[in-house]
């Protein structure tokens, strides 16, 4: 890692490293973004792109392998003790980038960081009550209380050196007004690819670290040296940046352009069901909404009419051009809590969401406003414009008020909107997080309490048994389902348009794993 | 003459902190970025908490007063997108963009100038007919789109040029697209379509230029001595024609540095442009306050430059008349 004050100096590392690995000739990749990561610091920000940067950067105890489970990471085993404490017995040997060893007092450091007040990652460790060093390379990890999900939260708890860390002043994650902390454009970790330039929102360069510790087969199988991010702000551009070679991937490529990649001789496209649920929401904390006289949603069958009414079939072959999942719940696929028939899309009937609302008292049906952002989800406006025609068949008249993110996310958090679209994935590969925040607590909690829900949330947050807790999240899934807390449409789809010669795995979570990129 | 110097200056002060305040009033109408910088899952204590730590919850007066105060002490704070100090982003930036100005000026200037001398002389023919045409479509024609057009044709079908970004080489003072090949591939389609539209604009202006002397008494003595036609359009009517443009180019390269934002998205030129874009976006108010401010200077600078220029012409604006 180099240090550098000023973007001219390092440009100037920037120009000397092009010109020597252009030289060397391996396989790189170059990846076109639509936004670059916010901050670089391992608890800096909680968002996809930032997580790409950190996990091939940083390690934690643990490490996600090729299916986004965990395995050990900069730990080489554990076991659980009677307490419920988990002892982690550590790799020697191991170095960071910048030459320092990873030792026990890193890992107490770290983890007590990603404690912080002012962490973006503190959820991941919210069952932990500290971490102790036992010796130099055994760790104890004291619990407050049993979580399932441990050792794949554990993943997300980057490791940095703590020496490092005192050297630079950055002891505490950046929070808000700590902005301008050195950890947000430098990285010291001790994983596989290590940042040698960067220039935010331009572009960074990440190299192969020639003394990552782990071993091929398992850690690292694939075969890339050298991985450059650009930043591409406009979809047009990104488009016609692969199409003319100058890139490897393009992790975004809009629906319109698909087909564009795809009949391109050098170009392929690859996608898979995403973790991200669209659905419409609505306002339970009051008896009485802003834009419609008393709350209607506040009854169930009002909510099954919305459902009822809504052809998730037509969405996604007219507006999303079959590049998405339609579903009824929101657990994600291949995640707990799911099954497909539980999923189940009946065709829309408006009709029959009539005679619903009819029984529920609304003969005539009522109006609405909807709140629908326009640049946030794909497709999102398209989406409410066919929902807001759909429920107009079944008598509900809806007012679309389609708003920039930046406008349309405070009604939310504030409770402000009344009927609302919005979508939601997870960082941590499970839908219990999703359930907690749309069913549960959460910034995004719409009011729906139903107190069978929330203890079962609480039992599964805690059960270590798969097969018992599969059977509670599908109870979950039931139960929301049943009384349509939220009115889901469809999964997004994944679309990533890359060269021939690459192979690399796209999974749920979006995020490119460079581990397992093969260039030929 | 000194004293209106410096009245002059402190109108100029005066129009600074008007658009600084402005531009705050402007920003208490947007959303914080305290979403943007939180993430999506964080919980509402959490934005409230870097709502307070960033000062966002104050009320927008405090917050202008402050940041005027820090401003007149150089201190522009950090951009909350991407860490940097204000100052240094910008410095890192402005190359950039004035380079793409620069040779989009001289793209302008040489093309402009000879296709409107041409047209200029040759008033009736096909081919003035044609290029007035096709200066039309330029001048009509929004910037995002040809720049579109050209990536497709530039980079994609021919393969010419790079699609979009900037590939620079370090020299001695800042980074330059202007030194090496490469560079200057990556440079030209975003310089051309940023004069585009200027083209046209100085086709027609050096054209009326040459229609009007033309019809001036030198130019007809000149043909009545039976000077040849090449010489009097290279001698009399070219350095004539070229003067007024040559005053409109230099105050339209402020325009252009203000209005390059456009080219430089479309291209991801890293300029000021693209810098400005990206922290509307994120709603990066010390970007954004530093940006306003900054074309706000360049603007007044350019003015107070074409009044001083004046006064020195006129004696009439001299003497206050």
């Amino acid at each position: 890692m180099k240090t550098k004050n000023t973007w001219l100096k390092a440009a100037t590392i920037g120009a000397a490293l092009t010109a020597s690995a252009t030289a060397m000739a391996g396989n790189d990749l170059r990846w076109g973004m639509t936004g670059d990561a916010i901050s670089l610091d391992p608890q800096g920000v909680l968002g996809a792109v930032e997580i790409i940067f950190l996990r091939n950067v940083y390690d934690g105890l643990m490490v996600v392998d090729g299916d986004n489970q965990p395995m050990h990471g900069l730990a080489e085993s554990h076991e659980v003790l009677a307490d419920g404490t988990i002892r982690f017995t550590l790799r020697k040997g191991v170095k960071f980038h910048g030459g320092q060893d990873f030792t026990a007092d890193d890992v107490v450091f770290s983890i007590a960081r990603t404690q912080g007040e002012k962490s973006a990652f503190k959820s991941m460790v919210a069952a932990v009550d500290k971490a102790v060093k036992v010796d130099d390379y055994t760790v104890d990890i004291i619990m407050k209380r049993p979580d399932p999900l441990i050792l794949s939260n554990l993943a997300n708890a980057y490791i940095m050196d703590s020496g490092w860390a005192a050297e630079h002043g950055v002891e505490e994650a950046p929070g808000g007004a700590n902005k301008g902390l050195y950890t947000e454009n430098n990285m010291n970790g001790t994983g596989m690819l290590k940042l040698v330039e960067r220039q935010p929102t331009i572009s960074s360069t990440l190299v192969r670290n020639d003394n990552f510790w782990g071993d091929a087969t398992d850690y690292y199988p694939g075969n890339i040296d050298r991985v450059i991010t650009t930043t591409i702000g406009s979809a047009s551009t990104r488009v016609a940046t692969l199409l003319s070679g100058d890139l490897e991937l393009v992790t975004e490529v809009p629906l319109p352009d698909l087909g564009r990649v795809d009949s391109d001789s050098n170009l392929k496209i690859e996608g898979t069901a995403q973790l991200r649920t669209i659905f419409f929401g609505f306002n339970l904390t009051t008896d009485n909404l802003v834009s419609t006289e008393g709350n209607p949603f506040a009854k169930p069958e009002v909510r099954k009419a919305v459902s009822v009414a809504l052809d998730r079939g037509l969405i996604q072959k007219k507006i999303m051009r079959g590049v998405s999942v339609p579903t009824t719940i929101l657990a994600y696929p291949g995640t707990q809590g799911h099954t497909d028939a539980l999923a189940a899309v009946e065709k829309g009937n408006p009709k029959k969401a009539k005679e619903m609302l009819a029984a529920a008292g609304y003969p005539d049906g009522f109006s609405v406003q909807l709140d629908c952002p326009n640049n946030r989800y794909v497709n999102d406006e398209s989406i409410c414009q066919a929902a807001v025609s759909m429920l107009a068949k079944a008598g509900i008249k809806v007012n679309l008020n389609a708003l920039p993110k930046d406008q349309w996310m405070p009604l939310l958090l504030e409770d402000k909107s009344d009927f609302y679209m919005l979508g939601f994935g997870t960082p941590t590969n499970d839908s219990l997080f999703t359930f907690g925040h749309i069913y549960n607590q959460g910034p995004f909690q719409s009011g729906y309490a139903n107190a069978e829900v929330t203890a079962l949330i609480g039992e599964a947050a805690v059960e270590a048994d798969a097969a018992k807790r599969t059977v509670m999240m599908e109870k979950i899934s039931q139960i929301t389902k049943d009384d349509m807390a939220v009115v889901p449409v469809h999964y997004q789809m994944i679309n990533w348009g890359m060269t021939n010669g690459l192979s690399i795995p796209v999974d749920f979570s979006n995020l490119p794993n460079f581990r397992y990129a093969v260039m030929q | 003459m000194a004293i209106k110097l410096l009245q002059r200056l402190l109108q100029s002060m005066l129009v600074l902190l008007a658009t600084g305040f402005l531009a705050f009033l402007i920003m208490s109408f947007a959303p914080d970025p305290v979403d943007n910088i939180a993430g999506d899952y964080a919980t509402t204590e959490d934005r409230a908490r870097i709502r307070a730590e960033l000062g966002y919850d104050r009320p927008f007066l405090v917050q202008y007063g402050e940041y005027m105060v820090k401003f007149v002490q150089w201190d522009l704070g950090s951009s909350l997108r991407t860490s940097e100090p204000v100052a240094e982003l910008i410095a890192s930036r402005a190359p950039a963009t004035l380079e793409l100005v620069l040779v989009s000026t001289i793209m302008t200037l040489g093309a402009g100038i000879w296709l409107g001398i041409y047209t200029g002389v040759h008033r009736r023919s096909k081919r003035t007919q044609a290029i007035l045409t096709s200066s039309l479509l330029g001048i009509s024609m929004p910037t995002f789109l040809l720049g579109l057009l050209a990536i497709y044709i530039g980079a994609v079908e021919l393969g010419w040029f790079p699609a979009s970004g900037r590939k620079a080489v370090d020299t001695w003072m800042w980074t330059s697209s202007l030194v090496s090949l490469e560079g200057w591939r990556s440079i030209f389609m975003p310089a051309l379509t940023l004069s585009i539209f200027n083209v046209g604009l100085f086709i027609r202006l050096v054209r009326a230029d040459v229609l009007e002397i033309r019809t001036m008494d030198y130019i007809k003595f000149a043909r009545a001595r039976g000077l040849p036609e090449k010489t009097i359009n290279n001698k009399h009517v070219l350095p004539n024609a070229i003067m007024p443009v040559i005053n409109v180019a230099a105050l339209n390269i402020g325009v252009m540095i203000a209005f390059s934002l456009i080219t430089e998205s479309v291209f991801q030129w890293p300029g000021l442009g693209l810098m400005f874009i990206q922290s509307i976006s994120f709603s990066d108010f010390p970007v954004m306050s530093a940006y306003f401010l900054l074309v706000a200077a360049i603007f007044i600078g350019l003015n107070l430059l074409a009044d001083v220029l004046l006064s020195i012409v006129d004696p009439r604006i001299r003497r206050g008349e």
